[in-house]
């Protein structure tokens, strides 16, 4: 259903924001099972070849882990800066593919045209699936201590 | 001791008095004190048929509350039937319409041989991500499906097959950005090579100097390479680009198909891209 799900003229993320969102919450081990699950998912139905979005993903998620360390994990700004990285690196990830299958990329247009809308796209949607996943780790995780 | 009128009394009476009032009335005697009477009854008894008539109302909307309530759940049922027909019927005038536009499109290039071979395909998966351009149809190998065929749609070229499963295979569009089709320009009959960007647009490349290209000209699939067929609509040409210093001109082109609306398209199967690797030694 989400590739039909077309907004600022690109298709929004989801597995990626689920994964960074899980990372940051509960660590790289967790989120790169989300990744992994998700990625495979994702290459059955993509043109690219075997593996593109699992590895890009468990890539993000393993960097998105080292947020869990962090003091500001329940800050909101958090999830946003670290969905901007990821989603940024996650296109040139692809447009780098691309280019190594001998594709000819007009880097302007990619950068207009589907780098900055779905990057604004994300970061937008990033606060609603962080979120969602929080009410979701208070549930299942283990007790915080509240200070 | 005092003697009580017995009952029989009573009633002699009274019709004493009934046939008196009769004879009264015959003279109209008995108008003054009929008037007076009914002049006190008279509102009692407006007030008295008002409060009936109020009851037996209530009593009867009651009774056609009932009856409507019924009704009306029997015309929701009846309503809510004939809106999943309407929606049934929709779809299929919809899909008759689509299937009529491909009969209409194999009958006016006849060249290809359609009839004997073409196969429909539903669309039933698109590529997740935002650069690459693929659709995933319902026929594979068991369909006689292979790798290279050629698929359109109505409304012209879509692309051509990448992948194939047992009852499912890739179709990589012509938007891709790795895609590249040799093509001509219907009025000069000029070539060049027709190549997806990212974001879903077109660009004819490698179109020689000096010839020819106008907005709003033809472009279809010119056949070299033996990647399609010829004579396939790709789209419309929208600008032109053409400076002296370059070697080659290049124009932008609106495809004909719509690709984010794809519901069914047909798949080339009597044609297989030449298999160049055989030539090498």
């Amino acid at each position: 259903m989400v590739p039909h799900l077309t907004i600022l003229g690109v298709k929004p993320d989801l597995l990626l924001l689920v994964v960074i969102s899980w990372s940051l919450l509960r660590g790289a081990k967790e989120g790169m099972i989300w990744a992994l699950v998700g990625g495979i998912g994702l290459d059955l139905f993509s043109g690219a070849p075997f593996g593109t979005s699992t590895v890009a993903l468990v890539a993000l998620s393993l960097l998105a882990g080292l947020g869990e360390l962090s003091v500001f994990r329940t800050h909101i700004a958090l999830p946003l800066i670290a969905t901007l990285i990821a989603t940024l690196a996650y296109n040139l990830f692809f447009l780098l593919l691309l280019y190594a299958r001998g594709c000819s990329i007009a880097w302007t247009d990619s950068l207009i045209k589907v780098v900055l809308p779905s990057t604004l796209l994300n970061v937008l949607l990033a606060p609603f699936i962080y979120k969602a996943l929080y009410w979701l780790h208070r549930r299942t995780g283990p007790e915080e201590m509240a200070w | 001791m005092k003697h009580l009128p017995t009952r029989s009394t009573v009633l002699i009476i009274l019709i004493l008095l009934s046939l008196a009032g009769l004879a009264l009335d015959q003279n109209e005697r008995l108008q003054p004190f009929e008037d007076l009477a009914l002049r006190f009854v008279v509102p009692v008894q407006g007030k008295l048929t008002s409060l009936a008539n109020s009851l037996s109302d209530l009593t009867q909307t009651t009774r056609d509350l009932r009856e409507l309530r019924r009704r009306n759940e029997d015309l929701q049922s009846l309503a809510d039937s004939l809106m999943i027909e309407n929606v049934r019927l929709k779809e299929i005038e919809s899909e008759n319409e689509t299937l009529r536009r491909l009969l209409n499109f194999t009958q006016a290039n006849p060249t290809h041989s359609y009839k004997a071979a073409e196969v429909k395909g539903r669309v039933i998966g698109r590529d997740p991500s935002n650069f690459l351009s693929y659709l995933i149809i319902d026929l594979g190998s068991q369909q006689g499906i292979e790798k290279g065929m050629p698929v359109v749609a109505e409304r012209g070229l879509v692309g051509r097959i990448t992948d194939v499963g047992s009852n499912w295979a890739k179709v990589m569009l012509i938007i891709d950005p790795s895609s590249s089709v040799n093509a001509l320009i219907q009025s000069s009959r000029a070539t060049g090579v027709v190549e997806g960007h990212v974001g879903g647009s077109l660009v004819m490349k490698y179109i020689p100097q000096g010839e020819t290209v106008n907005v709003n000209d033809i472009v279809l699939t010119s056949g070299l390479g033996g990647n399609f067929p010829k004579k396939l609509i790709i789209g419309q040409v929208t600008t032109v680009q053409q400076r002296d210093i370059e070697m080659f001109q290049e124009a932008h082109i609106r495809p004909t198909v719509d690709f984010n609306n794809l519901e069914i398209v047909l798949v080339i199967t009597n044609f297989l891209p030449a298999d160049f690797e055989r030539l090498v030694p």
